[in-house]
């Protein structure tokens, strides 16, 4: 299972996202993309915008805090 | 079911502080909100004692870190009912129920739509409300920000700090405070557009341009992203579902003790009408006072 969080330096619901994923205990890699151009564009490439955050749970794309998605991308990987 | 003493609604310093003072006076205490709030979003905090320069996001995480760790509970949801049932109040999330002695009302603000054509369909895509968040993306770019007051200011001056250049564009004269808008026409990068109204924003996949009317004149100015900071909306709604009463403004009435016409439900911060002043050290301070008000009333009817 591969969680990746694309977010910003200060953007508060990137801080919200992953506080939310270690409340849960799912680990996670974090990409700053304000520091990381290359993987700034891969975010892009996958979401189709430059908003922050983009989670990327195991290949599914959910862009912004969006718990329901969140808690759903979860289940379905424990599933 | 989750019981507490005191149900904070919004996560920001009126909320937050209420927490804090809500700790000192040994309450149990959930907050609960669906954002960081507009000081989140706060690209410099440079106007609260004590501290020279901090970003709003660490602010706000300083807070939150400082409530929990004196034992609050946060939680990253929206309450999307409270109703009075007796003594008690009862709130709802789309997973969880509460049972609350007391609430307290600290909701604050949410941004404005600049509501032009163009607008809703790119953001993300160049259309912007978060300076902070999204500003890394335009080095070496243009970015245009619209707004008069400290946000837009601010979004302005960071932006700068990236871009080639940045077009700031208001509608009438800048209500920002003096120490921004001299930065900003100090700055050599932004270029400042008054009496400017934003009629569109064009782009296909992307924003490319926007149409503005600058002293009734039409032009169209070539950017690659546009920040939205044209004021804020309160986000009463359910305060007014709940039967609070709201000003003309849809600001909560409340009184000298950020009480409300309701008994237990206290407000503090943005949402209110109380302070002309919308300021962290504002609703920080009528956060305390809330705390303060719901400790007595707990006191003198509950008798705790």
């Amino acid at each position: 299972m591969s969680v990746i969080v694309y977010s910003t330096n200060a953007c508060p619901f990137c801080i919200m996202a992953k506080q939310y994923l270690k409340q849960k205990g799912v680990s996670f890699n974090e990409i700053n993309v304000d520091e990381d151009e290359v993987k700034a564009k891969e975010m892009i490439e996958k979401s189709g915008q430059q908003g922050v955050p983009v989670l990327d749970i195991n290949g599914v794309i959910i862009i912004g805090f969006n718990k329901p998605k969140i808690d759903e991308a979860l289940k379905n990987l424990k599933d | 079911m989750k019981e507490t003493d005191c149900l904070i609604v919004g996560i920001g310093p009126a909320g937050l502080t209420a927490a804090l003072y809500a700790q000192r006076y040994a309450l149990k205490t959930i907050v609960i909100g669906k954002s960081l709030g507009q000081a989140g979003d706060a690209i410099w905090i440079e106007n609260f004692p004590a501290i020279k320069s901090i970003s709003g996001s660490e602010f706000i995480q300083k807070m939150m870190e400082q409530v929990t760790s004196l034992g609050a509970e946060i939680i990253f949801d929206e309450i999307l009912e409270i109703k009075k049932s007796g003594k008690y109040f009862t709130a709802k999330t789309s997973s969880e129920e509460f049972k609350a002695k007391s609430v307290i009302l600290a909701m604050g603000s949410r941004q404005k739509k600049l509501e032009v054509q163009g607008e809703k369909e790119l953001i993300g895509k160049g259309v912007a409300y978060c300076a902070s968040c999204e500003g890394a993306f335009y080095k070496n770019k243009i970015a245009g920000v619209v707004g008069g007051g400290n946000s837009a200011l601010t979004a302005a001056l960071m932006l700068a700090q990236h871009a080639e250049k940045v077009y700031l564009f208001h509608r009438s004269e800048f209500r920002a405070e003096p120490v921004w808008i001299e930065k900003v026409k100090k700055d050599s990068k932004i270029e400042i557009h008054l009496n400017s109204v934003i009629e569109k924003i064009n782009g296909k996949s992307k924003v490319e341009s926007v149409l503005i009317k600058e002293n009734n004149k039409s032009k169209e100015i070539k950017l690659d992203g546009l920040f939205i900071e044209v004021g804020h909306i309160p986000n009463t709604e359910l305060a007014e579902k709940l039967g609070v009463k709201l000003n003309e403004k849809k600001l909560i009435e409340a009184g000298k003790n950020m009480n409300t016409n309701i008994k237990g439900v206290f407000a503090a911060g943005d949402a209110t009408g109380a302070s002309e002043l919308k300021q962290i050290v504002v609703s920080a301070g009528q956060g305390a006072i809330a705390a303060f008000s719901v400790f007595n009333y707990l006191k003198s009817e509950f008798n705790e």
